[in-house]
Order: C-alpha cells, then structure tokens, then sequence
C-alpha cells in the first residue's frame, strides 16, 4: 500500500487485518460501493422529484416561464419533427406498396401505414429526435449554469432553482410531447397518403379505406400515453443530469451525452413496457 | 417576447388539439357525417372487424361499428350507416370476403336472395327491365333505423375452398405414397433404371451394327456401280430384244393353249349333257346297274366254278 493511503478516521486501517481477511475485503468492498453507488443514483433522484413537487407550489415562479419553455421544446420543434413524421410516413406508405403482391387489396397500405404512425413510429421518433434536440440543450443550459455557479446564485437569491429552471422544462416536456406527437401522426399519414397515390396505383379511397380499418380511438390514446411518458422522461433524465454536472465544461459535455443515452435508452424501454401492458387493448 | 411567445404556444396547443379531436374522428367515424345503426347477426367465426365496409349492391354506405360475442354462436354486429342511405326491405346481410387474404366486408343485397314476386313488378319496372334488364327489384318499402337485417346465405368462403383444397392434398398424399412404395421400396425404379440401361445398350448395338451394314452397304452398292459400268450397253439391247422375242412367244403360246382350253371345255360341256358315249357312260345309271348285274352274275358263277369245276371243265386227256 502506497503512501498516500489513509483510511478514514475511526476505521482500522486494512492493512492490520490477517492475510485472509484482507482477500476477502478486497473482494467484497467493490461490490458493497457499486451497491451503495446504484441506490445513492436512486435516491438522488428521488430527492430530485421531491423537489419537483415541492417546487410544484411555486406557481408564480414557473408558469411565465414555462410558457417560454412550451414555445422553445414544442413550437420550435416541430419543423423537425414535422420533417421526421413526412419522411417516415411517405417511406412507410411506399415501401408497404412496394411489398404487396397480387391478390392483396390496396386498402392494407393505409392500414399498414396508420398502424405503423401511430401505434409506433410516430410517438418512438419524435421521443427520440426530441431527446437529441430538446434533451441536450435542457442538459447543457442547466449544467452551464450548474457550473458557472448561476444555481447557488439563484439559491443565495432566495429563488428556488428547481421551481426555476426544472419544473418549466417538466412541464412543457409533459405537454408538448404529446402535441407534437399528434402533430407527427397526421402530417406522417399525410405524407404517406399524398407519396402512395402520386406515386403508386393506390388511389386515395383505398388509402383513406384502410385508414378507416379497424381503427378505435384507443390507438391514438396509446399514442399518447406514450408520448406523454416519452416527454415525461427526457424533461425529468435531461434536467437531472445537467443539475448535477460537475468539474467545468467536460462535465457539462459529459452530462449532455450520458442524458442523450439515458433518455433514448429508457425512452425504448417505456415503448417496450407500453407496448407489453397496453396492446392487448388495441385489438379492436 | 414574452407575449409573442404565448400567442405562439397557444396557436400551436390549439392546432394540435384540433388535429388530433378530429383527426381522430375522421379515422372512427368517416368524418363528421351522421350516422344511424342497423343490426345484423352472423355466425361466429366469420372474421369481422370494427371498420369493415358495409356494401350495398357493391357501393360503400357504411361500416362495421361493434362486434359482440353473443354466447349462442352469434356475433352480434351493429352497422353503422350513412343517414342519407336507405336499406331495402327485402335486404339481407352477408359476410363476403374482400380479396385472398382473409379481409370482409358485409354486404346487404336488396334484394335479397329471391327473385322480386310478380305482384311487385310495376309497368315502368317492366319497361326498365326490357330495357336495361339490370333492374332487378325496385324497393316501395324500407328498413327504419335500428332495425336488424336478415342473415342471407354466404358465398363459399376461402376457409371452405382450402378445406376443400386440403382434402385433395390428402388424396395426392396418398397417391404419391402409393407411387413411392411401388417405385422406390418395391424397386420399380431400380427396374426401370435396369431398362433404360439395357435400352441403351441395345441402341449402341443398333448404332454399332447399322454402322457396319450401311459401309458394307456403300461397298456393294461401289460394286455394283463397277458391275454396271463393265456391262457393255450393246450385248444389253440385244438381251433386251431376245427378251422381247421370247415374250412374243410366250404371249402365242399363251392364245393356242387357251384355244385348246376352249375347246376342253366344250368336250366337257358334252360331256355333262349327257350326249355321245361318254355321256351315256358318265350320267346314264342303267348302265352302273347292268354292269352291276352282271358282276354279281359273274361272281355267282365264279364261285360256282370253283365249287364245281368239273361241270364246266372237262379236260380229258385221253
């Protein structure tokens, strides 16, 4: 043991222990702190909810911003997302036809094409192009300010930083997800209709028939669940990690990538989770 | 900016609420239109879906609403039909399949399965029907809304056509066994292998013998083209024309014997008659009896002769 080892005071130092006893801390301790690191993640992050909703009081504070917020996480994203919707729509729609064989009526290409927009591609890729264009910048305004020490001003301020920064960008991430999902949806099935009947022999009865199949309002209500629990994520993951940035500019680029990842990550994992309790209702 | 920004949010949350109430309507209830429900009841498993088309004599006039499990084999279906459509009274519903692969769609025909009665048929239905002759009933009366449309017979379903389908796989099944057993376990094809081989070999015999005939073929015809190249042309005219010579006599040969063949049967043709010696001889019976008679005599007398012979021999010698 090097020279700069020193346990902490009131514990014994390791190296009095026997030989055989020093294996088998040396095997255990790891595992204890990774233990220890995991729940301290875990409660931490439930100390950060906690502050949410206590913020949540503190109406005066975050309404007029999080309007702001609205504007700059939905209104501001919807070109791409828009953009994102068109070409999924039209490639979805396109590539159904390109698939059909004879036998086969047109109408399965708008019911392949609806099923797909709206029970999946719609809600998953707007949740995931969001993540990169709203997430990031949610992380790394919060981390910049974490670290520049605008958070500690705010608290010496007698602000609420939480109720300042956090619970506008939750809410306007809760909200504006679904919007935009919805807005997703339709220009998706738009796009995918307007490319098949200008392109292909499909002709728009037979889109807007297959549109009709089998539809109940409940897929677009699974849409936005899911969307809902989509912004919910990527709002909550994003400001938690730029509010715990540490150590300069590295941390806030650190910061910024690990809630990108975390963020798509448990986004695919709440679509598998939808998708496994609420499917079976979709049947018609 | 503050208020441009709530201005902006507002539009948006508005557009979007909007899009989704009523593009969410437009998917379920083909737009805003009115509609009213009717009733049907089919068997079950007949594959019906909320938001099939409902067909009248072909054309769109709703769609499936609801499909419940009735638990006495039915599927009850409610119908959802445009207002500004009217069912015939005579209708009745079936379950049709839409394409190969298993899609419905539930058609009402006027109808329904019987020809219109003759007391319905009015004149100018007589005239359309002369005319087009596709007017097939023209409804007086119709269904109210809530009503329930009659069951028709469905058409053979896909299900029945590959039922149908599988049995005759089953029998080709058992065709193909039967031709496996006999070809492959009992050894036929192992015969028929033998066969083609020995055919084969019988052919290369063939080939290999007619080869051989046909170069001594060319051989003799070569031979035979010298033989008639040393022939002198001379010598064959003078055969010919002894040859002709010789047909010449044969042919008076031929015109004396059949003169003399005439002249045989003329003799013969006597003969038949009866007429000369040898007709007598030859047709007349008397003359077998005489000579009958007197061989019996001749015999009696022979044999008396040889009993007796000393009454009619007398040989003295001295």
């Amino acid at each position: 043991m090097s020279a700069a080892y020193y346990p902490e005071p009131g514990r014994r130092p390791t190296g009095n222990f026997p030989v055989h006893q020093r294996i088998a801390m040396s095997f255990f301790r790891p595992i204890g702190r990774w233990t220890a690191a995991f729940f301290a993640q875990i409660g931490s992050r439930v100390y950060f909810l906690v502050d949410i909703f206590r913020a949540l009081g503190e109406v005066r504070t975050y309404v007029p911003l999080t309007i702001t917020q609205m504007r700059k996480i939905g209104v501001d994203s919807l070109p791409l997302a828009g953009i994102v919707a068109a070409f999924i729509g039209a490639v979805t729609a396109f590539q159904t036809t390109y698939q059909l064989f004879p036998g086969i009526q047109f109408s399965i290409v708008g019911w392949i094409t609806r099923q797909s927009i709206i029970l999946e591609l719609a809600p998953l890729l707007t949740a995931l192009v969001l993540a990169g264009r709203v997430g990031a910048r949610m992380t790394a305004e919060i981390g910049t300010m974490r670290v520049t020490e605008q958070i500690d001003a705010l608290e010496t301020l007698a602000y609420d930083p939480v109720a300042y920064l956090v619970v506008p960008r939750v809410i306007a991430g809760l909200t504006m997800m679904p919007l935009l999902t919805i807005m997703a949806i339709a220009i998706g099935i738009v796009a995918g209709g307007i490319t098949v009947v200008v392109a292909t022999e499909v002709r728009a009865i037979d889109y807007t028939t297959g549109l009709r199949l089998t539809f109940i309002p409940f897929q677009v209500y699974y849409a936005l669940i899911k969307a809902t629990l989509f912004g919910m994520s990527i709002s909550l993951i994003c400001s938690y990690e730029g509010y715990i940035t540490e150590t300069g500019a590295e941390g806030v680029g650190r910061s910024t990538a690990r809630a990108v990842v975390i963020s798509s990550v448990v986004i695919l994992l709440l679509d598998a989770l939808t998708a496994l309790f609420l499917a079976p209702k979709l049947a018609p | 900016m503050k208020r441009r920004d709530e201005v902006i949010v507002g539009v948006f949350v508005t557009i979007a609420l909007l899009v989704g109430v009523f593009g969410t309507l437009w998917l379920a209830r083909r737009g805003l239109s009115k509609s009213y429900p009717m009733y049907a009841r089919f068997d079950w498993g007949n594959n019906l879906k909320v938001g099939q088309q409902v067909l009248l004599a072909g054309v769109q006039i709703g769609f499936v609403d609801k499909v419940e499990l009735n638990p006495s084999g039915y599927l009850d279906v409610t119908l959802s039909i445009d207002k500004d459509r009217k069912i015939p009274e005579r209708a009745t519903a079936v379950v049709q399949n839409e394409g190969f692969f298993g899609d419905k769609s539930v058609a009402l025909h006027p109808c329904g399965d019987a020809p219109p009665p003759a007391a319905q048929v009015t004149p100018e239905m007589g005239a359309a029907r002369a005319g087009g002759g596709e007017a097939h009933c023209h409804p007086s009366a119709f269904l109210s809304p809530g009503d329930t449309i009659p069951t028709g017979k469905a058409a053979p379903s896909i299900d029945m056509i590959l039922g149908r389908v599988d049995s005759m796989s089953g029998a080709l099944e058992d065709v193909v066994q039967t031709v496996r057993i006999s070809m492959v376990e009992n050894g036929g094809i192992d015969d028929l292998r033998k066969t083609i081989a020995s055919t084969n070999e019988l052919a290369q015999e063939l080939t290999r013998v007619a080869a051989e005939q046909s170069k001594g073929l060319s051989l003799t015809l070569a031979s035979l083209r010298r033989t008639a190249n040393a022939l002198d042309s001379a010598s064959l005219d003078s055969t010919v024309q002894n040859m002709q010579v010789a047909t010449e006599n044969l042919a008076a040969l031929t015109s004396s014997l059949q003169s003399t063949s005439a002249r045989l049967d003329n003799v013969m043709a006597k003969v038949e008659t009866g007429d000369g010696t040898m007709g007598r001889l030859l047709n007349d019976p008397g003359v077998y009896n005489e000579l009958r008679k007197s061989l019996a005599r001749l015999d009696s007398l022979l044999a008396d002769v040889k009993a007796n012979p000393k009454r009619y021999i007398n040989v003295k010698v001295f």
